[in-house]
């Protein structure tokens, strides 16, 4: 099957989910669809009732002042649907919230106007973490097949199937790393580091956009994430240390 | 003569009104659940159930 991980022409739905917290979503969305559904319904074909029984019935609103139990009901139905939407929605908030046991520690840093990764874990061989900048790839340089606004020089390169941390910073001003196939989006804030935690379900190439706006070039950098399968991954990381 | 008070349209009908639309809105509600979040959970679930079935074959080799 092929996998909605980028921008498609017409698409109308959210991107598919690499994530469980992203499949969350995606269950909390279609829940409040649900309920929006049912409110359509139900306010359409009271419209319709409406309109068709009282707009020749010059009499209907004579005796009517004020109904205690219609007042009662329009309250606490619209109350009751918050709440069955704000339920799921809290759960699932404080869920993704949580940073369990993480096998790889990855720290992300935001600058204007491209990102810097590092991985903390590990040293290359002459003993400096190994880190690296990404760059948006620009328009003259695109090949066929590459995205437009999205491909960037290098990507964060990730294992599939492993917990995998994220401490997020920035060291100028305010940014945001944002990957909505994985269902994470987090403000980089410089002086200040915040974690986020994610576990990729399948590899392939997921693709963010900052998500604060952080000065003229803030649409111009994206973020590339590439998942692969952890044999590629010590590869990747063998090669980046030499 | 006066005419006697027209009341009770609304309490009259309201009954047949709030289940009709209710009826409406679960109709519209069910429709997407069926034919929308369904399918695409379907795809999903398939689409891991034969990774892992994928990933189980190759470690037993
Ligand atoms: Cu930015």
């Amino acid at each position: 099957m092929t996998w909605l991980d980028v921008p498609a022409p017409w698409a109308m739905r959210l991107q598919d989910a690499a994530s469980p917290n992203q499949e969350g979503i995606h269950e909390l969305y279609d829940h409040i669809m649900f309920y929006l559904a049912l409110v359509l319904g139900l306010v359409s074909y009271m419209t319709i009732v409406i309109v068709k029984d009282f707009t020749k019935n010059k009499f209907a609103h004579k005796q009517l002042r004020h109904g205690q139990t219609l007042e009662i009901i329009w309250t606490m139905f619209p109350a009751l649907i918050l709440l069955l939407m704000s339920f799921p929605s809290f759960i699932l908030l404080y869920l993704s919230d949580e940073v369990l046991t993480p096998a790889l520690t990855v720290k992300i840093v935001g600058l204007q106007w491209y990102w810097k990764y590092e991985y903390s874990d590990f040293v290359n061989k002459t003993g400096e973490t190994l880190e690296y900048e990404s760059y948006i790839m620009p328009d003259d340089m695109l090949e066929e097949g590459n995205t437009r606004l999205l491909d960037t020089d290098t990507s964060i390169v990730l294992p599939v199937d492993t917990h995998v941390r994220f401490i997020v910073t920035a060291n100028d001003v305010m940014h945001s790393f944002a990957v909505p196939s994985l269902g994470i989006k987090i403000d980089a804030t410089p002086g200040r580091l915040n974690q986020v935690s994610t576990l990729m379900e399948r590899t392939g190439v997921f693709y963010g956009q900052c998500s604060e706006l952080c000065g003229v070039n803030h649409a111009l950098m994206p973020m590339k994430m590439q998942c692969v399968t952890m044999e590629d991954f010590l590869t990747y990381l063998s090669e980046l240390s030499e | 003569m006066a005419i006697a008070p027209i009341t009770g349209t609304l309490r009259r009908k309201i009954i047949t009104d709030i289940s009709l639309a209710f009826g409406c809105g679960f109709i519209f509600a069910g429709l997407y659940w069926e034919f929308e979040h369904k399918p695409l959970v379907q795809k999903r679930e398939a689409f891991y159930a034969q990774l892992k079935a994928q990933k189980e074959a190759e470690d037993s080799v």
